[in-house]
């Protein structure tokens, strides 16, 4: 096992609501592990707590037993790479460096490179562009190659296809299967059910701090599920031509 | 970044021998290697160290500001925006409108002590106020900072109110911003603060780099982000602290410069700060040229440096914003 969360509670100062209530999850390397759930239910926090960025109030988050409280700052590096939903860059670097400044605490003879980095979410043609100058899509590609030039076992990313057209966003999931299947623990928060439900290897679904459901997409993403959390006019089916989940709102239910 | 260093050593050398006063080249180096000065050998004597002056001031305000900008991940940050210069500026004030207050400490002069002082003082109040356990609230340091100068400067203003009506006319000139110093003795403190605190910057570039995409990208890559911020503010605060003291407060550089540099050399922070420090020491050196060839006005008085680079640097920075607008 990779990471895991035992117990976590968690809530933001002077703020008595837990934004995290009780949250047991566990990612294993090799597979990609989605994490469902409407706004505001404690994915990002969660993806925070995963990252060693915050200390739960309650319970541990441990990565192969080592719990990240106490893991050195530089080794949690080494094995945990964090992809924040947003990055505000300022000041005009070119994207060749962006990308290589995914390393800053890894041993250096880890066997990662810029170039493969970007030839893997497609950014090498952009390499000496400005990264102010970039579109939405084509800078969370560009921070997702320096996630993986970081070289870290395991991916924590926070809705990596948000800004990304059709086209990247299946270019995208296709590279997070490839990462577990090289053996990479990799856990992504989405909205995008369908995309999850194409892609994903095992999901948990959190409502207002609580995970109310984990495991396979059968048994995470059922329509009396999904209406639980986020209400009526939801239409889960099967896809016509792969054997997946599809999820659909229904016209004219509100 | 080496067309600004030559840029650099080519106003070093040139700008000794501008000024209202004409000096002849050959007189002036055959007083100053014999030793017995005359007219041309004093003026060349009193200009070498005001244009040294003017190089490290202008560059350790100039690297203040770009650090300053990538800690607050705020374009406009300077040791101005945040108090911490009219800070510095009020503690040398009351150093120097207090005769008591007057000493040394080694090579140290208790302006700059008090400078220091003040700055840190200034520095904490704007950690406690921002500091959050998530990490620093730019938007609040900066509304703090601003706070503070209206403090500092309403405090500048109670000083110079008690002080004795004798002691102001040198006190308002010095708080205008200038260079004029009498030899190389007022100097002497200055490389023994502005070196290692140079060094010490540079040597963060890459945590730097870090946290120009914030503070959880660089906590997430293993940056110690509390550390590094808060000894940066630290040490930026002694070097603002340290030009201060001598100079009194001088604006636009740490604004102007670090802008120049990034659109010369890119935002890399390796490249970056020393180009900074060059852009920031050229500048200041021409400015306080032009400033010493003006007899403003037929009064005979030098314009003050931080006139200067006020009155040219805002017009300039409004016309780089312009031409860095996307279109």
């Amino acid at each position: 096992m990779a990471l895991e969360l035992s117990g976590v509670s968690f809530a933001y100062p002077h703020r008595q609501k837990n934004v995290l209530d009780e949250v047991d999850l566990h990612v294993r390397p090799g597979e990609l592990f989605c994490l469902l759930g409407p706004n505001g239910s404690g994915k990002s926090t969660l993806l925070r707590l995963a990252a060693g960025l915050r200390e739960p109030a309650r319970g541990q988050v441990a990565w192969e037993g080592e719990p990240l409280v106490s893991m050195p700052r530089r080794r949690r590096a080494e094995v945990l790479s964090f992809l924040p939903q947003q990055v505000e860059a300022l000041y005009p670097y070119p994207v060749e460096e962006v990308v290589s400044l995914g390393r800053y605490a890894v041993d250096a003879s880890l066997p990662a490179s810029v170039a493969t980095a970007m030839q893997a979410t497609e950014v090498t043609h952009l390499a000496h562009r400005n990264f102010l100058e970039l579109s939405g899509g084509e800078r969370q590609r560009v921070l997702l190659a320096a996630c993986i030039h970081q070289g870290a076992r395991m991916m924590l990313l926070d809705e990596p296809t948000a800004a990304l057209d059709l086209h990247h966003q299946v270019q995208l999931m296709r590279k997070l299967v490839k990462l577990a299947g090289e053996g990479h623990a990799v856990l992504c928060a989405t909205h995008d059910l369908n995309l999850a439900a194409t892609f994903g290897h095992r999901f948990a679904m959190l409502q207002a701090g609580r995970v109310v459901a984990q495991g396979s997409a059968a048994e995470v993403l059922t329509a009396e599920r999904l209406t639980a959390v986020y209400g009526q006019g939801i239409w889960v089916g099967r896809h016509p031509e792969a054997d997946t989940i599809a999820v659909l709102p229904r016209p004219g239910v509100s | 970044m080496w067309f600004l260093l030559a840029l650099t050593v080519a106003v070093i050398a040139i700008t000794p021998w501008l000024g209202a006063e004409s000096v002849d080249m050959a007189q002036a180096w055959s007083e100053l290697r014999s030793g017995e000065l005359g007219r041309d050998g004093r003026i060349l004597s009193l200009r070498l160290p005001r244009v040294l002056l003017a190089t490290v001031v202008g560059g350790c305000l100039a690297v203040v500001g770009a650090v300053f900008q990538t800690l607050l991940r705020n374009a406009l940050a300077t040791p101005y925006t945040l108090g911490v210069s009219f800070a510095g500026a009020l503690g040398a004030f009351v150093a120097l409108s207090v005769p008591a207050l007057l000493f040394r400490v080694g090579p140290v002069a208790s302006p700059v002590l008090f400078a220091f002082l003040f700055a840190v003082a200034d520095v904490f109040v704007l950690l406690g106020i921002a500091r959050r356990r998530t990490g620093m609230a730019a938007n609040e340091l900066l509304l703090a900072g601003v706070t503070l100068n209206f403090f500092f400067g309403a405090a500048i203003l109670l000083v110079r109110f008690l002080t004795d009506p004798l002691r102001l006319r040198a006190m308002d000139r010095w708080m205008m911003g200038g260079l004029q110093v009498s030899g190389w003795s007022e100097l002497i403190a200055l490389p023994v603060l502005v070196l290692p605190a140079l060094g010490w910057i540079a040597m963060r570039h890459r945590a730097l780099d870090q946290l120009s995409f914030g503070e959880e990208v660089a906590a997430s890559r293993g940056v110690d982000v509390d550390r590094v911020q808060v000894g940066l503010l630290l040490v930026a605060s002694l070097l603002t602290a340290a030009v201060v003291s001598i100079t009194g407060p001088i604006g636009f550089l740490g604004l102007l410069a670090p802008h120049g540099a990034r659109r010369l050399v890119g935002a890399s922070h390796r490249l970056l700060l020393p180009s900074a420090f060059l852009l920031g020491a050229a500048l200041l050196a021409v400015a306080d040229a032009v400033a010493r060839s003006l007899s403003i006005f037929g009064r005979g008085a030098e314009l003050p440096v931080g006139i200067l680079t006020a009155l040219g640097g805002a017009p300039l920075f409004l016309l780089l914003l312009r031409r860095s607008r996307p279109q």
